[in-house]
């Protein structure tokens, strides 16, 4: 690599801490860069803008956003809930760890967590705060259960990963269901032990007609997981045929079946979900502009060498991956992060015997930590308008330390063994 | 008045051509696996249905202040001086803007010269291409209304998680 390619990646880290817009940043280095040290007509910006988008696969991120928006305003979060609390409310911490299995079904509708938050936050936490759990602790299971929908396929951050580093979305997508299972559990668990040392009231057990009821209510809501999770293993459709479908399902109930909301309101969060989809795949297409000049750079390869410099042992590659993506995580949004930083440390990974996939699912994972991780995770911001008289960020930010201690234990756990995330895939074949 | 018929316009257009890539992909799907019938065009169509809702859709995030940035300097900075510092952003906006709209055309110009179509269809490449300097036409006509709005103290400069706690304030008023 000669030394002006350097140059790239100062003016993006310039660019981008001066607070300029992401996409803006990635394609302004290049053009800067391209225009004071080669002679590379500058024609190439615009084109790759367009052909970084021109991918199918590409196609299932505003197909996703959509189903889950339709999903958060077609009343499919409240029957969503009902079933968890019938399955989970009774035991001790029933309550809080209702939310937690309330954000862990609803993740496998949206891929985006302060949308979770927002869609059961709002409903649970009145719930939380009459049963006695205290309103820091209520924002803070809330605010750390709602990153588990990042993890929990589909997962806009899985696919631009996948996109940018070359892995298989569908493999990454299954994966998605250990790791998040396993988070999912450990905060059940601490929601039990803390449930103990309050004392919190114990709720009913729903009997099985209850359990049945809610199910069946549930029945058309419940019916977008299977889809998009069936659809994609049983092999009958991609991603992105599976995310049209399952967009295409979740508009038919809101309007016909549960027939909750306006047609006028369903347009709104229709054009909502473009919006949404244009801000990321904007990114997207800077970014492929941001890749394509440095495929000519080989700094990913430096950064491999680097890397393998300080140890060729794959946990220490692995804890450090998952120190630059907590830190990235808690700093810049997930997609950008996993745009910028995927393709760097891929190589590195590979050059450590590390399975890409595995990979994969440990950037999710940490990522996901970031949304709730201060000062700059987004689930921090939008949690203090969960409760109806708004909190202050001081009492999110106490209420979630503790689910980001605990939260390391099972990225520990996610990162030292493997098997609980690659064994489905594995077992699907989807991977070897 | 023009802003709300101009924004009206933009919405609608990209909530239909989301809504229309939606069906049009289920379509396909249904007609693949119940009729054994594949739409050889379809799958190309989404892909340039949604290039354009994501270009016309990146000037309304323009004009909503929603494009994605690291505000970590933003939050830092004194008051009065983000003030500047904002407009200075905004000034970079517009130039890339200019630029890529430009190179945009350019580009448009250059691909109907050679009179390419589309692989599965016959519409020609450069009406598709058109996506590019429009939505970066939007995005410069938007960026341009923000800096006025800043000059004249119209506008505050939005940070990343005001723009979300907005948004969620809207959703909470319209439940």
């Amino acid at each position: 690599m000669d030394s002006t390619h350097l140059m790239l990646f100062v003016l993006l880290g310039i660019l981008l801490l001066s607070g300029t817009s992401i996409f803006i940043a990635l394609a302004l280095s290049v053009l800067l860069f391209l225009s004071f040290f080669t002679a590379i007509p500058v024609m190439g910006i615009i084109e790759r803008q367009f052909a970084g988008l021109d991918r199918f696969a590409m196609m299932c991120v505003p197909f996703f956003i959509l189903a889950a928006n339709i999903a958060g305003v077609g009343g499919i979060s409240k029957r969503i809930i009902a079933v968890s609390k019938t399955l989970v409310g009774h035991f001790k911490g029933g309550l809080a760890m209702t939310t937690v299995l309330a954000c862990t079904f609803f993740g496998a509708i949206s891929g985006s967590a302060p949308a979770t938050v927002i869609a059961i936050g709002k409903i649970l936490y009145p719930a939380l705060m009459e049963t006695g759990y205290g309103k820091k602790f209520s924002l803070g299971v809330i605010t750390a259960s709602g990153a588990i929908a990042l993890i929990i396929p589909p997962s806009i951050t899985m696919i631009v990963l996948g996109a940018v580093c070359g892995m298989s979305i569908g493999a990454l997508f299954v994966s998605g269901f250990g790791a998040g299972i396993t988070i999912s559990l450990v905060f059940m668990i601490y929601c039990y032990i803390y449930a103990r040392n309050k004392d919190i009231k114990l709720s009913k057990r729903a009997n099985r007609k209850e359990i049945w009821d809610a199910c069946r209510d549930a029945k058309w809501a419940l019916g977008v997981p299977l889809i998009i999770i069936g659809g994609i293993y049983g092999g009958v459709f991609t991603p992105t045929e599976a995310s049209g479908v399952a967009a295409t399902y979740t508009l038919f109930v809101a309007q016909f079946i549960h027939r909750e909301v306006s047609t006028r309101e369903i347009f709104k969060a229709i054009v909502d979900s473009a919006t949404v989809s244009a801000q990321i795949m904007i990114i997207l297409a800077a970014a492929s502009v941001f890749a394509w000049a440095v495929t000519t750079s080989q700094l990913s390869q430096l950064i491999a060498n680097w890397v393998m410099g300080i140890s060729s042992s794959p946990y220490m590659v692995l804890i450090l991956i998952n120190i630059v993506f907590l830190i990235a995580g808690c700093l810049v949004d997930s997609v950008s992060s996993s745009i910028i930083l995927g393709p760097l440390l891929y190589p590195a990974v590979i050059g450590a015997g590390i399975d890409p996939i595995h990979f994969g699912i440990i950037t999710t994972v940490n990522l996901s930590i970031g949304m709730f991780t201060p000062p700059f995770g987004l689930n921090l911001f939008v949690a203090t308008i969960v409760p109806k008289e708004g909190a202050s960020m001081s009492v999110i930010i106490r209420g979630v330390t503790i689910f980001i201690v605990i939260s390391m234990i099972a990225l520990a756990i996610v990162t030292y063994v493997p098997s609980i995330s690659l064994w489905l895939p594995r077992t699907l074949g989807m991977m070897k | 008045m023009l802003d709300r018929i101009a924004t009206f316009l933009e919405e609608a257009f990209v909530g239909f051509t989301l809504l229309f890539a939606t069906l049009l992909l289920f379509i396909g799907v249904v007609m693949r696996y119940f009729f054994n019938y594949a739409f050889e065009w379809s799958d190309e169509l989404i892909r340039y249905v949604i290039i354009w809702s994501t270009f016309i859709g990146a000037g309304l995030c323009a004009k909503k202040g929603m494009h994605v940035k690291m505000d970590i300097l933003l939050r830092i900075l004194p008051a009065g001086f983000l003030r500047y510092w904002n407009m200075l952003l905004t000034i970079v906006a517009i130039l890339f803007s200019l630029f890529c709209l430009m190179k945009g055309f350019q580009m448009v110009m250059l691909t109907q010269a050679f009179g390419r179509t589309g692989v599965s269809f016959a519409a020609p490449m450069w009406i598709i291409y058109l996506a590019v300097p429009l939505g970066y036409t939007l995005m410069f006509i938007h960026f341009s209304i923000s800096f006025y709005r800043q000059w004249t103290g119209q506008e505050k400069p939005a940070l990343e998680g005001d723009l979300d706690l907005a948004a969620a304030e809207q959703m909470k008023e319209e439940k």
